[in-house]
């Protein structure tokens, strides 16, 4: 917006002076809630009140976009200077909150300064959601003025726009209504589990059920390195090295030290001679003969390593007084559970694999692979599940298929704005 | 097999090919010749993502080194299509430095590998999701590079550079705003969220917010200072979400931190 240069503050047309001011006035009233409110409690924005809000929004955003939308204070609000204004203060905020440890709840120091300020809790403070509210005012009475009347030419405005403050909107009145659940399930157990807890730890009962039938659990192949005895650190110490293990019964270097793998077993059990034999079994743990060999004096060694298992010791070889070879711990490849589900929605239960970013849709309910007794491993008695009720899912998911259209979009912006090609 | 340790073997090559290019552009030579010498540079450089990528048996995607590795593999590929574009031989030459730049950090500081690629991230969006932000980090890059040329040179009035400039953003945005996209629906079917502010997530939020800012300040046409300014601030914050996020002590749960095994 273009300002005449003797133009007197709050006079008409507003520029960016007036911009800071107004979002000096936004923070400081945030401020003041805060102090006298603590944190914004999201929990009593359930529906229908989160509704009744939205509702109560669009009315004033189309009243603004529709009865005003020739008022110079409005063509401010939903001009660019308020836009870039409104960007740097959300700029600003966000540095702090991505400079600041956040908390989920109201924990520890309550009469810290950081805590009173909502610093560590950012985006339940005042402040930060009074900016939320002004930007999807600002935005959507936008989108709504440049609407009428409508032109095709600027889908690409329209659907970066829209798209943006549906987003904003659905995600951020949705979130109250999201309902996330852990249930913890036994293997085989006598009945299907239905007790889940809710973020405080509270047990509930809910309308679904789930019967576990096995638990799965694949593990890489581990590594070989050598650690310091005292610090436990693999050598060296910001560059550590590792020989990765595989059936091909790989050769390595360490340090001064030459690797021979003569024989590896993923699922070992030791013998009561010192060997490895392969036992595939619960408490079983990945073991290697290993032949090494010091490329300084020629010395060999010839040894058993295995990381263990919570049924069986770990076994190094040691090297000299400071440093041994050991093996380190497998890390999960994939973890899945097969499971029965039974509920008060469906006649017949339904019988699925669940895995980590497969989750199951049941009427409503996302079942989700949450965890396992990781100690345990592969033995591991339970599974846990994440169950998940959001029905505002496909309002978000809409909003995000018109901003992704959006970007797609940009990339042929400019060429028809002035005519060249890309 | 090929190894990370057989990087070396590929890029001084690379990097060889690229200088040459750099000089016959310092030294005004016919474009074919440095082109010849860029794109020979290219396909070497290519060639080892394509055989790293069979011998690691995932996608190389999960470390500081190998998304540096995408990026020398980017910017010189998008170097080469603006320059076919616009035919700014000096932007060019910015861009091949720029690759041979993280190519040379890739060799001093290769940080570690391994094979092993944790469950949550044996997705299909895990390729597409990654590429997009590290082909937008390119392009804003590519942008960057414009934005400084236009403030040393005093450039402010040519029309061409700017419209080139952002053009460079819109297409860096887009690009953004479909891996956060991608990133959503990843992080709603992984844990039932879109997004849980974790700290590389209230980076990129602040990113979005910089470059935001960029492209509606230039809507103001007597602003091209600013924004030129602002462009470069964007990618500084760019830049802190990308490899400050790693050290940050308000980051140390993040689920974003680069594996350092």
């Amino acid at each position: 917006m273009l300002t005449p240069k003797n133009k007197r503050l709050w006079q008409l047309p507003w520029g960016y002076p007036e911009t800071v001011l107004t979002l000096i006035a936004i923070v400081m009233a945030g401020y003041a809630l805060q102090a006298s409110l603590g944190n914004v409690d999201f929990h009593y924005l359930h529906w229908p009140v989160n509704g009744m809000c939205g509702l109560i929004l669009v009315v004033v955003i189309l009243l603004l976009a529709v009865w005003l939308r020739s008022n110079p204070f409005i063509l401010w609000f939903s001009g660019v200077s308020f836009s870039v204004g409104l960007l740097g203060a959300l700029l600003l905020f966000t540095i702090v909150m991505g400079l600041t440890p956040q908390m989920e709840t109201n924990g520890a120091a309550p009469h810290h300064l950081i805590t009173k300020l909502g610093l560590n809790r950012m985006t339940t403070s005042w402040p930060f959601v009074l900016l939320y509210i002004t930007l999807l005012l600002s935005l959507g009475t936008l989108v709504v003025r440049n609407m009428i009347p409508f032109r095709r030419a600027k889908y690409a405005f329209y659907l970066n726009h829209l798209g943006l403050w549906l987003v904003l909107f659905t995600t951020g009145l949705g979130a109250s209504d999201l309902r996330r659940y852990v249930m913890y399930v036994q293997v085989k157990d006598n009945n299907p589990e239905w007790r889940v807890y809710n973020e405080k730890n509270e047990v509930l009962e809910l309308p679904v059920a789930i019967y576990l039938e096995e638990f799965i659990l694949e593990q890489y192949d581990t590594r070989l390195t050598i650690i310091d005895n005292g610090s436990g650190e693999a050598l060296p110490k910001d560059f550590p090295q590792f020989v990765q293990l595989d059936s091909d019964l790989p050769k390595g270097q360490l340090l001064e030290w030459e690797v021979e793998v003569l024989a590896y077993i993923p699922e070992a059990v030791r013998t009561l001679n010192e060997a490895y034999e392969e036992i595939p079994m619960a408490g079983s743990a990945p073991a290697a003969n290993v032949k090494i060999t010091n490329t300084k004096n020629g010395q060999t060694k010839t040894g058993w390593v295995s990381c263990g298992s919570f049924a069986q010791l770990y076994r190094k070889i040691d090297l000299d007084s400071t440093r041994s070879l050991v093996m380190t711990a497998p890390e999960p490849k994939r973890f899945a559970s097969k499971v029965v589900v039974y509920s008060q929605y469906a006649n017949k239960p339904d019988s699925a694999l669940i895995e980590v970013n497969k989750p199951l849709e049941h009427h409503g309910w996302m079942i989700y692979q949450y965890s396992y007794e990781e100690k345990l491993g592969k033995a591991s008695p339970y599974s846990s599940f994440e169950l998940v009720y959001d029905p505002w899912k496909k309002y978000v998911y809409f909003s995000f298929l018109l901003l992704a259209i959006g970007s797609l979009a940009l990339f042929l912006q400019l060429k028809k704005r002035r005519g060249e090609r890309l | 097999m090929i190894s990370w340790d057989s990087f070396l073997y590929f890029a001084m090559p690379a990097i060889v090919l690229w200088v040459v290019a750099i000089v016959l552009i310092l030294l005004k030579k016919p474009s074919r010749w440095y082109q010849a010498f860029a794109l020979a540079g290219i396909l070497i450089f290519l060639g080892y993502v394509v055989l790293y990528w069979i011998s690691v048996q995932r996608p190389p995607m999960r470390t500081m080194g190998e998304t540096r590795l995408w990026f020398s593999l980017f910017i010189s590929v998008i170097g080469y299509i603006t320059f076919k574009v616009w035919r700014y031989q000096y932007i060019y030459a910015f861009y091949l430095l720029l690759a041979i730049v993280f190519t040379f950090i890739n060799i001093l500081k290769p940080e570690i590998h391994s094979k092993a690629l944790m469950p949550a991230l044996q997705s299909y969006w895990f390729i597409p999701h990654v590429t997009a932000y590290i082909l937008s980090y390119a392009m804003l890059g590519a942008a960057t590079i414009m934005a400084i040329i236009i403030l040393v040179k005093k450039e402010i009035d040519n029309e061409r550079l700017l419209l080139s400039m952002d053009k460079m953003v819109y297409i860096g945005f887009g690009l953004i705003i479909l891996g956060m996209l991608m990133g959503a629906v990843w992080a709603k079917d992984a844990w039932g969220h879109y997004w849980s502010w974790d700290p590389k997530e209230t980076w990129a939020f602040i990113t979005v917010c910089a470059y935001l800012i960029y492209i509606h300040l230039r809507l103001q046409p007597n602003r091209v200072q600013l924004s030129a300014w602002m462009l470069i601030l964007a990618f500084v914050l760019l830049m802190v979400t990308w490899k400050g996020v790693n050290y940050l002590p308000s980051a140390q749960n993040s689920i974003h931190i680069y594996s350092k095994q």
